[in-house]
């Protein structure tokens, strides 16, 4: 994160797949949806690719939470690119919430291309519950 | 001549198996101390030395939970060149690390009961959180295992004798490498423990591939699969491979992406409950190690 201007608090990291939430993203753009701009999205080519070392260093770089958005069940655009990131998120969760990082500031989300005010509403929710729960505790 | 090697071995916090295999390991070294090429210069184990001035190696096992191993792995650092951070504990904070899930409080009040937290002055007071060496001093070398292997540890002494650096004394190789298990490439559907569902004496398949919960694939090669050639899943003890550069992190990390994902469960959001005790499972001996090294409230 660029250490040179004081980012914008909360601030979220999003992975969203190329196919759906990262399309869904750009409807809410250019459906001119308004949204909180408290979140920085990184297009990746699937979920699939999103597993638990971008969690950590996302986390560690200082984002107060991070998103993972990729396609409804079924409708991965790789067959199964999903289930796995899926997988490989929960277990990360459940480490993390063992842990004591509060349940919210790591979340995943099944976003279709067609569901540009599901993504606004998902980033509203999330920079919502952030701002309750404070900074990270790994902000240094 | 060759130059007289002078040796160091202790153990701060850990459970004593690691003296037992350093002990294992004097044998075999006795003809060069004969020799006197090695000199042991202090061992509270073997020698009644209460002091020493300085020493080649150290091999430091246990790990740092209290203010008197702070002190004693501070003082050993200041006075060997080569430190070795033997065993799970010394190495990423070993199986007690777990206790690092707990508050320092609450485990002296789970064991003790509702006792004054205040600690008299002449014991040793508890520090928060149970750590590997690295956290507190420089460490040159490690030995993995909980206990190592006595052939991993003469296999460091060799490397360090020979100048190599720590990832050349080990390569990149695991368990899995060393199992005589068959692997067929199938991924289970659903994770077995052997507490319920013990494995079939005579089996040959890889026990990964029946459910169990083997860590294998992802651990330091060096024990010769002890654990799988009796039928018992791999718990990670020798600890993952790290490549070099890289950190613990992502080395935990790409454990829990490839063994904990490769159960083809559904719906997938089910696989934590499934395997219970995700943090115990992936985190036995390498917590400590983690960027979160213990719980945070
Ligand atoms: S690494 Fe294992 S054998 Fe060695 S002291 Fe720690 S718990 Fe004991
Ligand atoms: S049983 Fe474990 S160590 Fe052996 S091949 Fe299977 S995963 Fe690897
Ligand atoms: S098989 Fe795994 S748990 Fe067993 S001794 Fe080897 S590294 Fe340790």
């Amino acid at each position: 994160m660029a250490k040179k201007h004081k980012p914008i608090r909360p601030l979220i990291l999003a992975y969203c797949c190329n196919y759906c939430g990262y399309a869904g993203a750009d409807l809410a753009g250019v459906s001119r949806i308004e949204y909180e701009p408290n979140v920085v999205i990184v297009r990746v080519p699937c979920s699939g690719r999103i597993g638990p070392e971008h969690i950590i260093e996302a986390l560690k770089e200082g984002y107060d939470g991070v998103l993972v958005v990729g396609c409804h069940y079924g409708d991965c655009h790789f067959i199964s690119g999903n289930y796995v990131s899926k997988r490989r998120f929960t277990l990360i969760k459940s480490i993390l919430t063992s842990l004591g990082v509060e349940e919210e500031r790591v979340r995943f989300e099944h976003i279709s291309a067609a569901e540009g005010r599901r993504f606004a509403e998902v980033v509203n929710e999330m920079t919502r519950k952030l701002r309750e729960l404070g900074p990270s505790p790994f902000v240094r | 001549m060759v130059k007289k090697i002078s040796l160091v071995i202790d153990e701060l916090t850990g459970c004593e198996g690691c003296k037992m295999s350093l002990l294992e390991l004097i044998e075999p070294l006795l003809d060069s101390i004969m020799r006197d090429e090695i000199e042991i210069v202090y061992a509270p184990i073997l020698l009644d030395a209460e002091s020493f001035d300085h020493a080649d190696i150290a091999l430091l096992a246990g790990s740092i939970r209290n203010s008197e191993d702070l002190e004693k792995a501070r003082w050993i650092r200041e006075k060997v060149d080569i430190l070795v951070a033997t065993g799970a504990c010394a190495y990423i904070g070993g199986i007690h690390g777990l206790g690092n899930l707990f508050t320092w409080r609450d485990l002296v009040s789970g064991v003790f009961g509702n006792v004054n937290h205040e600690v008299a002055d002449e014991i040793p007071s508890l520090l928060e959180y149970t750590k590997p060496l690295w956290r507190e001093v420089n460490v040159d070398y490690f030995i993995p295992g909980c206990p190592p292997n006595p052939d991993t540890i003469a296999k460091v002494l060799d490397g360090i004798k020979r100048g190599l650096k720590p990832h050349e004394i080990f390569e990149a190789r695991t368990v899995c490498d060393e199992c005589p298990l068959k692997r067929e490439e199938k991924s289970a559907s659903k994770v077995l423990r052997v507490i319920d569902t013990p494995v079939e004496q005579s089996t040959d398949r890889c026990l990964l591939e029946q459910g169990y919960l083997c860590l294998g694939p992802s651990t330091l090669a060096g024990c010769g699969a002890l654990c799988p050639k009796k039928g018992v899943p791999c718990i990670g003890c020798y600890g993952f491979v790290v490549k070099p550069g890289e950190s613990f992190d992502n080395a935990i990390a790409r454990t829990i992406a490839s063994i904990g994902a490769s159960f083809k469960i559904e719906p997938p959001e089910r696989i934590d409950d499934e395997i219970l005790d995700t943090i115990g499972t992936f985190m036995k001996f390498i917590l400590p190690s983690f960027f979160i090294p213990r719980i945070i409230k």
